[in-house]
C-alpha cells in the first residue's frame, strides 16, 4: 500500500515521476538481479562465438592429423626470453615431443622445451567463408611455421582440435535452441491463447490433448520420429527435422503458460473496462492482454531454451540426433561415450563444461527475468 | 470500560517514544513513520487516525516488529506487562520492544500472548488449509500448556465469546466457509486466546459492510471491558474514530499531528488536517448539493432504462463423487426505472446481487430472465439484457461503467491518454489529431492537469486513478453511467471528493447515473432515489430523503442503524452505563 502511493515513487532530476515506461521499470528491476545480469553477458558472448565461430576457431574443425590423436592441450606461454636474456611479451606455444611404445602401438606426447611456436593475433590463415558468406583470410589467433598444430584443448581420436570444433559447435547447439523455442511459441502461442481466451469445449480438448502429450515419455518419442528420418537427407535438412521434433513436444508447456495468463488476464477489470469501451476481440487481446504477459512469455521461453538444448545433446549423443558431418556439442560427446578415450583424453568432456556453463547461464538469466517480468506485482 | 474520569491516571501499559520506521525503495529510503509518540493506557481505546500512507498501520505494526522489508531505526517501543487499570505506573521492569530481536524468543513471547493484533484483510490472515479451530487451539498451546482437549474446549468457548452461532459445529469450518465478519469473529477469537493486555486492531472493519462492522465494534467493545485490555486501533473513519475511541492520535505524513481526548478533538480541532477528516465524514450524514439535478422532463418523462423482473442465478456443481447442481440466486425479479438526467442509488450488503445486476446491465452476465430497456440517443429502444443486447457496439458509448477499484481498473501498461482515448478511437469521436485536446479537456473536468497525459497509472494515488477513470466513462458524452462503489476503495475524505465530481458532472450533462454502494450514506448523499437489495431481492425503493428519514423494511432501519457517524455524541454502541463525557 505505502510502496503504491504517490509519496514512494522515487523522485530524480531525470524525467517526470511516472512516465517510465513499463519495459523501463522492467529492466530497472532485473538490473538488480546480479547473477542474472552476469550470465545475461555469458550468453551473449556465447551468442557472439557462435556468430563469429570460424574467426575465433584456431583450426579447420574438420581437418584431421593422425600424427596427433590424443595429443594433450597445449598451454599458452606469454612472456619468452630474448636472445640477451631479458623478458619480452611474445606468446608462443611449445611443440610436440612424439614418442611410439613400439608394443603397444600407443603414441604418448610430451611437451618439447626447445621448440617454441609464436603465436599471433590476426595473423593470415588458409582463406575461408565467415558465416558461410563472407570471405576473410584472417583469424583471431594462428600459429606461426607450416604443418605445426594449434592444439589448445587437445585433440581427438583422429588428432582434431577440439577448441575449434567446440566452437564451430555452438552454433549449432545454440541455435537448435533458439529455433526450437520460436516454433514452440508460436505454435504454444495459437493454441494456448485460444484455449484461454476462448475457454469452454475447445479449452478442454486443448488441454486433454496437452495432458496427452506431456504423459508420453520424451527420450522414447524423440528417438522413435529421429529414427523415422530418412538417413539420406542433407544435414541441414535434418537439423531442421530434428527442431521441429523438439518444439513438438515444447510447445506443451508454453501453451498452459500463455493459457494461464489469458484466464488471469480475462476477467480483470482494465480489460473489463476496455471490453465495455468496445474493443473488438482482436484488439482486447493484442492491445491489453499480450502486452501485460509478453515479459513473463519472454521468461518462460528463455527457461526453455535450456531443455531445447540438453535435449539437442541427448539427441545426438544418442546417435539419434545431428550427425557427423554436422558439428555440434551432442555429436561432440559422442567422442565421449568411451570410457577409454575419456581416460586417456579427457579434455574430450569439454564440450559437457561448455553446455553446463550455457544451461545455467539461461536458467539464472529466465529466473532473473521471471522476477523482473511483471513491475507492478507488489 | 472508557478511562476512569477520577484523577489518578491508568497505568500506561505501552509507550511510543521518538519512534522511527524505514522502508529501504529502489533509490532512497521512504520514512514511514518520522519520530511518533504515543501512549497507550491499561483499558483504554487509542484510535489512530490517518489517511493512506499516513504511517499509521506501520507505527502499529512497529509495535511488534513485523515490519519487513522495513526496519526500526529510531526510538522505544516501552511495555509495561504489569500494567493494570486505576494503578499508578506500574512498578515492575518495561520491556524495550524495539531492543528485542525481532525474530527472537522472548519477542515472540509477547507477540499474540501479551501484546495480539487482527487486521484488515481476516482471509490473508487465516490459513486456508486449516480449520478456525485448528487455529484457534495452536494459537492457544502455543502460549499455554494444555492437552488438544482443553484447548478444543477453550476454543469453543473463545467462539461463543465473540457471538459464534453454534460453535461447537463452527470450529470444524474452513475459513473461507465463512463470511467475512466471522472470519474476523474468528481472528478476534485467537487473538483472545491468551486474554492479552493489549490488542492492535489495524482496520479490523475496513474490509467489512457497514452492518458487519458495528457488529464487530461493538464485540471488540464489550471483549475489552471484559478483559480490561487496551486497545489500540488503526482507522482512516472518523466515524469509528467517534464510535470506539477514549483518545485520538490523527497521523500525517508520518507523524502524530494531534492528539488527545476524543470529545475535545471533535469539538475543537487544532489542526486543519484533523478538521478536513471529520468535515469529510459528517459530509455524508446528509444530502449532497443535488438540487440543480432533479430530472430535466419531471417523473412524468419516459424512463431512459426500465427493468423488468430480471433474474440471475450463478449455477455449478459440488461434491466430487456425488455431483450435486448448485444455484446461487444472485437476481431476483428486479424492477425498477431510471428517468433521465435521475441518479438513483442501489445500496445493499456485499452478497446483496448489486454489482451483479450492474453487469447484467452492461452485459458482462448473461440474465436467465426479465429485460431492460434502454432508450437510445435517437429514441429506439434495445434490451440491454438479451443475447444480442450490445450487437451495435456504440450502445457502449452511451452506457459507461465506472469501477470499483481504481487500481485493477487501468491498464498499468498504458499512459493516461493510451486509456482515455481508447473508446474515443474507437467509437471514432473525434479526429486523430484532436485526440490530445480532447484528453486534455476529460482531464481538466476532473481536476486533473492536462500534462499528467504521459504517465502511467502507477504515478497516481487511488483518488486521482478514480478520476482518470471516471474522465474514460466520461470520454464517449455518455447517456447512463453505472458507477460500482465508486468511492469505497478510497479514504473518507476522497470519498466526498469524488462525489461532489461526480454531481457536478452529472448536473452540467444531465447524466442519469445509478451509483453502487454498501454506504447508505453515500447513496444518500448522492441520489434522489434509492433501491435497498438484499439477497438478490429489491426490498424497498424511493425518494432517498423518504427512506432514511422513515425506512419501511426492517432491513433498511437496520443498514441505517450501523453507519458510524462523526460524533462522539451520536456513537450508540457505548454502553448506556459506562457514563460518557455527555
Amino acid at each position: 500500500m505505502l510502496t503504491r502511493s504517490g509519496d514512494a515513487a522515487p523522485r530524480g532530476p531525470r524525467r517526470p515521476t511516472g512516465t517510465e515506461s513499463p519495459w523501463a521499470l522492467v529492466w530497472g528491476r532485473f538490473r538488480h538481479h546480479r547473477l542474472a545480469l552476469v550470465s545475461g553477458v555469458i550468453l551473449a558472448l556465447l551468442y557472439l562465438s557462435a556468430i563469429f565461430a570460424e574467426f575465433l576457431a584456431p583450426g579447420d574443425p574438420q581437418a584431421y592429423n593422425a600424427r596427433y590423436t590424443f595429443a594433450p592441450p597445449q598451454s599458452i606461454h606469454l612472456l619468452d626470453r630474448d636472445e640477451d636474456g631479458s623478458l619480452v611479451f611474445r606468446p608462443y606455444v611449445h611443440g610436440y615431443a612424439v614418442t611410439v611404445d613400439p608394443e603397444a602401438m600407443r603414441r604418448t606426447f610430451a611437451i618439447d622445451p626447445d621448440k617454441k611456436h609464436p603465436l599471433r593475433l590476426l595473423g593470415r590463415s588458409e582463406p575461408y567463408l565467415l558465416m558461410g558468406f563472407i570471405p576473410m583470410q584472417r583469424k583471431l589467433l594462428t600459429i606461426e611455421g607450416q604443418g605445426t598444430p594449434l592444439l589448445l584443448l587437445g585433440a581427438d581420436r583422429l588428432g582434431r582440435d577440439v577448441l575449434s570444433r567446440l566452437i564451430i559447435g555452438t552454433r549449432v547447439s545454440l541455435s537448435v535452441g533458439l529455433v526450437g523455442v520460436v516454433l514452440s511459441l508460436a505454435i504454444g502461442l495459437v493454441v494456448g491463447g485460444l484455449s484461454g481466451y476462448h475457454g469452454g469445449l475447445l479449452d478442454l480438448v486443448v488441454q486433454r490433448v496437452i495432458e496427452f502429450l506431456r504423459s508420453v515419455p520424451t527420450i522414447p518419442l524423440w528417438m522413435g520420429l529421429a529414427a523415422a528420418l530418412p538417413r539420406d537427407w542433407p544435414p541441414l535438412t535434418i537439423y531442421f527435422a530434428i527442431t521441429v521434433i523438439l518444439s513438438l513436444v515444447g510447445w506443451t508447456e508454453l501453451a498452459r503458460v500463455v493459457r494461464g495468463r489469458f484466464l488471469a488476464l480475462k476477467t480483470e477489470d482494465y480489460v473489463t473496462a476496455a471490453r465495455l469501451d468496445g474493443a473488438s476481440d482482436l484488439s482486447l487481446v493484442f492491445r491489453h492482454m499480450m502486452p501485460a504477459f509478453s515479459s513473463h512469455i519472454i521468461a518462460a521461453a528463455s527457461l526453455a531454451i535450456p531443455a531445447m538444448i540438453l535435449a539437442e545433446t541427448s539427441l545426438s549423443f544418442l546417435g539419434l540426433g545431428l550427425q557427423a558431418p554436422i558439428i555440434s556439442w551432442g555429436v561432440l560427446l559422442q567422442e565421449a561415450q568411451n570410457l577409454r578415450s575419456v581416460a586417456t583424453a579427457p579434455w574430450l568432456l569439454w564440450p559437457a563444461a561448455a553446455m553446463i556453463v550455457a544451461v545455467l547461464a539461461m536458467n539464472f538469466l529466465g529466473d532473473g527475468l521471471r522476477d523482473a517480468a511483471d513491475p507492478y506485482a507488489t | 470500560m472508557t478511562a476512569p474520569p477520577g484523577p489518578a491516571p491508568a497505568a500506561e501499559v505501552l509507550a511510543i517514544v521518538d519512534l522511527e520506521t524505514h522502508f529501504p525503495l529502489n533509490r532512497g529510503t521512504l520514512k514511514a513513520v518520522e519520530g511518533v509518540s504515543l501512549t497507550l493506557r491499561a483499558g483504554e481505546t487509542l484510535c489512530v487516525v490517518g489517511e493512506s500512507g499516513s504511517g499509521k498501520s506501520v507505527t502499529a505494526r512497529s509495535i511488534l516488529n513485523i515490519v519487513k522489508p522495513g526496519r526500526i531505526v529510531g526510538g522505544h517501543i516501552w511495555f509495561r506487562p504489569d500494567a493494570v487499570i486505576g494503578a499508578g505506573n506500574g512498578n515492575g521492569p518495561a520491556i524495550d520492544l524495539c531492543a528485542l530481536d525481532p525474530d527472537g524468543p522472548r519477542l515472540r513471547a509477547i507477540r499474540g500472548a501479551r501484546i495480539a493484533m487482527i487486521f484488515q484483510e481476516p482471509m490473508s490472515a487465516l490459513s486456508p488449509m486449516h480449520t478456525i479451530g485448528q487455529q484457534i487451539i495452536e494459537a492457544v498451546r502455543l502460549h499455554r500448556a494444555m492437552d488438544k482437549q482443553e484447548a478444543r474446549a477453550r476454543a469453543i468457548e473463545l467462539l461463543r465469546q465473540v457471538q459464534f452461532r453454534e460453535p461447537e459445529t463452527a470450529i470444524d469450518r474452513y475459513p473461507f466457509q465463512l463470511s467475512g465478519g466471522m472470519r474476523q469473529r474468528a481472528l478476534i477469537a485467537m487473538a483472545l486466546s491468551c486474554q492479552p493486555q493489549v490488542l492492535i486492531a489495524d482496520e479490523p472493519t475496513t474490509a467489512l459492510d457497514v452492518t458487519t462492522q458495528a457488529e464487530i465494534l461493538s464485540l471488540i467493545r464489550s471483549l475489552q471491558q471484559r478483559y480490561g485490555m487496551a486497545v489500540l486501533l488503526v482507522t482512516h473513519d472518523m466515524g469509528v474514530v467517534a464510535e470506539m475511541a477514549d483518545r485520538v492520535a490523527v497521523m500525517q505524513g508520518g507523524r502524530v499531528i494531534e492528539h488527545g481526548p476524543v470529545d475535545a478533538v471533535f469539538r475543537a480541532p487544532r489542526e486543519a488536517h484533523t478538521r478536513r477528516l471529520i468535515e469529510a465524514a459528517r459530509l455524508l450524514e446528509r444530502r449532497g448539493d443535488r438540487a440543480a439535478g432533479t430530472p430535466a422532463g419531471g417523473p412524468g418523462q419516459a424512463p431512459i432504462l426500465s427493468v423488468r423482473g430480471l433474474c440471475l442465478a450463478f449455477r455449478g456443481t459440488t461434491g466430487f463423487l456425488r455431483r450435486r447442481a448448485t444455484a446461487v440466486h444472485a437476481l431476483r425479479d428486479v424492477s425498477f426505472d431510471v428517468a433521465p438526467g435521475e441518479a438513483l442509488g442501489i445500496v445493499g450488503e456485499s452478497g446483496s446481487g448489486k454489482t451483479t445486476l450492474a453487469r447484467a446491465l452492461l452485459g458482462i452476465h448473461r440474465v436467465d430472465a426479465g429485460q431492460a430497456r434502454f432508450r437510445r440517443a435517437d429514441g429506439s429502444l434495445v434490451d440491454l439484457c438479451a443475447r444480442q443486447g450490445y450487437a451495435d457496439r456504440s450502445l457502449y458509448a452511451e452506457i459507461r461503467m465506472i469501477f470499483q477499484d481504481p487500481f485493477a481498473a487501468l491498464n498499468p501498461r498504458q499512459t493516461v491518454e493510451q486509456i482515455i482515448a481508447e473508446p474515443l478511437r474507437i467509437h471514432r469521436l473525434c479526429q486523430r489529431s484532436g485526440i490530445g485536446d480532447r484528453v486534455a479537456a476529460l482531464l481538466r473536468d476532473v481536476d486533473l492537469s492536462a500534462d499528467v497525459m504521459d504517465r502511467y497509472p502507477h504515478a497516481f494515488s487511488g483518488g486521482q486513478r478514480q478520476r482518470i477513470g471516471i474522465a474514460r466513462a466520461m470520454a464517449t458524452n455518455p447517456r447512463l453511467v453505472v458507477a460500482d462503489e465508486p468511492t469505497s476503495a478510497l479514504d473518507g475524505s476522497l470519498r466526498a471528493q469524488i462525489l461532489d465530481l461526480l454531481l457536478e458532472l452529472r448536473n452540467r450533462l444531465g447524466l442519469s447515473i445509478i451509483l453502487i454502494s454498501h454506504d447508505i450514506g453515500v447513496v444518500r448523499y448522492f441520489c434522489e432515489r434509492m433501491a435497498v437489495m438484499r439477497q438478490g431481492e429489491l426490498v424497498e425503493i424511493g425518494a432517498s430523503d423518504q427512506i432514511c428519514d422513515a425506512p419501511r423494511h426492517p432491513y433498511t432501519a437496520e443498514l441505517l442503524a450501523a453507519v458510524p457517524r462523526a460524533g462522539p455524541r451520536h456513537a450508540r454502541l457505548r454502553d448506556p452505563d459506562a457514563a460518557g463525557p455527555d
